[in-house]
């Protein structure tokens, strides 16, 4: 880590796709403890229709030429206009991969109606399998309707040692059930307040979770279908030795930054906004998924110009970095390099909003009419 | 870069403070026109966009940035010399003392901003790729006269 200068997605042809992290509410009807957000759905506020369309729409303008959004919360599908914005998202233009996590509380007509929206384009979703407080079997319905009507879906299975033996039949059915329907499956542990995973877990447990994962691992998924966990993580990384700088290829970086287990970047010039954004459910945007990140500005009130203009170089002061979201965010050990890549970045994201603008509103005409026949006369005046 | 005298976004107002001008308004579709055809160098950032009814309406720019974006471009195309003239007689008795070249170079510079009455052409014609061989009969270069006659006039 000492010899890294630069972290980011700063060089590859994906760098000005924008990840959005979006908390469109944090009321959950769950409430894990490991969990970064929860709010009780009794007497909880919600935006509106108006601000969830406008904060989207204004996304979109953008003009970004890939968007990765990723809907999380709180239970996303708790707000009450979450279907309204999924519908407006299949209708936009723009290149746009959308994503999800959710309990997969809500009951069956719900996501019938899910998958009734979203019919023909890729919905991603990932349905976090909370056993200490799931209804199992609304949960393994949902799974059912959503994998059975064609989605891209991912169960994740939180594994706690005190629900060992509920996880045990719940396990034996979700395969049996990905036996007849392909979803894509995960087991983890959650984190610890102090940061530690499979807490209280038995060496037996241990070997049950690596069994388990292989036996998924193995079965055959249809090519077609997009694992919705994976996340945008691809990431240059050039290090400097002797004096010499070395760009390091994708898979070389990547192996790099598994060995992080947790990534610092203290001290860095992070180029907060470039391409990850994080939204909160008031509409406030932030250029990244931390504290230290810049304002941008709220989608429910602010335009797509002011996103663009607050996007800027902020110093790293966080002990550890707050999201693998963050990955693609370009950051540097020297400020100034910071801010030529900032500056870049920028101007074509300024560019790009500017031509979209345009196009939207039927003013992208050319301003001049060239005609060599007519050189020698003058401008005619009204 | 060049850009016609006819996308030039139309001033609505300009705002004052202590005397000196401030802030431009522009409408919105205006501004993106201009933003777009003109590129993100010439473009002033926004200070603030205005909405009405749920849709962007106006932006206010501050008038130093904007008035720098406009010195880097070629604008091409002319206004009317004669009724310009003839509308603004302080600007003829400076081109008859030779302090302005044309009512045209007055307009690029600083009537435009002032928002003086101008006739502006139908169509802008122009020959791109000779245009220096043409003896420059369409484009003032705003880059050029301010550093001859504009930065005389106390232009920033």
């Amino acid at each position: 880590m000492n010899d890294i200068v630069a972290i980011g997605d700063h060089a590859s042809p994906r760098r000005d796709v924008l990840s959005v992290l979006w908390a469109i509410t944090k009321v959950c009807s769950f409430h894990c403890s490991y969990c970064v957000y929860y709010k009780p759905l009794r007497g909880s506020e919600f935006s509106s229709r108006a601000e969830l369309l406008r904060a989207a729409r204004t996304l979109m303008r953008l003009g970004r030429p890939g968007y990765q959004i990723t809907l999380y919360g709180g239970e996303p599908t708790l707000h009450p206009h979450f279907e309204d914005l999924l519908a407006y998202f299949m209708t936009v233009k723009a290149p746009l991969e959308l994503r999800m996590f959710t309990n997969g509380a809500q009951p069956a007509p719900f996501w019938e109606r899910v998958v009734r929206i979203t019919t023909g384009f890729h919905f991603l979703v990932i349905f976090s399998l909370h056993l200490e407080f799931v209804n199992f079997a609304k949960f393994k319905r949902a799974v059912e309707i959503t994998a059975g009507g064609g989605m891209s879906i991912a169960v994740n299975f939180m594994f706690t040692a005190s629900h060992r033996d509920k996880a045990r039949a719940a396990i034996a059915e979700l395969y049996e059930l990905r036996q007849r329907m392909p979803f894509f499956f995960g087991l983890n542990f959650p984190y610890t307040v102090s940061g530690e995973m499979g807490t209280d877990c038995t060496e037996e447990d241990l070997a049950w979770v690596e069994e388990t994962r292989r036996a998924f691992d193995a079965m055959p998924m249809p090519g077609h279908l997009r694992d919705p966990v994976i996340t945008r993580i691809v990431s240059g990384i050039a290090r400097e030795r002797d004096g010499v700088r070395q760009e390091l290829d994708p898979e070389e970086s990547l192996r790099l930054l598994s060995e992080m287990h947790t990534p610092v970047y203290q001290g860095y010039h992070c180029c907060s906004g470039a391409n990850v954004m994080f939204v909160e459910e008031d509409g406030a945007a932030r250029g990244g998924v931390c504290d230290v990140s810049r304002f941008l500005g709220n989608l429910f009130t602010d335009s797509e110009i002011a996103i663009v203009q607050n996007m800027g170089v902020v110093r790293c002061t966080a002990a550890a970095c707050s999201s693998i979201e963050n990955i693609p965010l370009p950051k540097f050990r020297d400020e100034s390099e910071a801010n030529t890549c900032m500056s870049e970045f920028r101007e074509r994201a300024r560019d790009a909003l500017y031509r979209t603008e345009a196009a939207r509103l039927g003013v992208d005409g050319p301003g001049v009419v060239f005609a060599q026949a007519d050189r020698q006369g003058s401008a005619s005046a009204t | 870069m060049g850009l016609a005298i006819t996308d030039l976004p139309t001033i609505l107002d300009v705002l004052h403070v202590s005397g000196a001008p401030n802030f431009v308004v522009l409408r919105y579709r205006d501004y993106i026109r201009f933003a777009a055809l003109a590129g993100t160098d010439h473009a002033p950032e926004v200070v603030s966009v205005l909405d009405a009814g749920g849709e962007h309406e106006f932006v206010i720019v501050a008038f130093d940035a904007y008035w720098r974006g406009l010195i880097s471009l070629d604008i091409v195309g002319h206004i009317d010399e004669a009724s310009y003239l003839a509308w603004n007689p302080d600007v003829a008795t400076a081109v008859e003392r030779g302090e302005v070249t044309s009512g045209n170079d007055h307009y690029l510079f600083q009537g435009y901003l002032e928002r003086r009455r101008a006739t502006l052409p139908a169509t802008i014609r122009a020959a791109p790729v000779d245009l220096v061989a043409m003896g420059r009969p369409y484009v003032a270069s705003a880059r050029l006269h301010f550093s001859g006659a504009g930065g005389r006039r106390g232009a920033r």
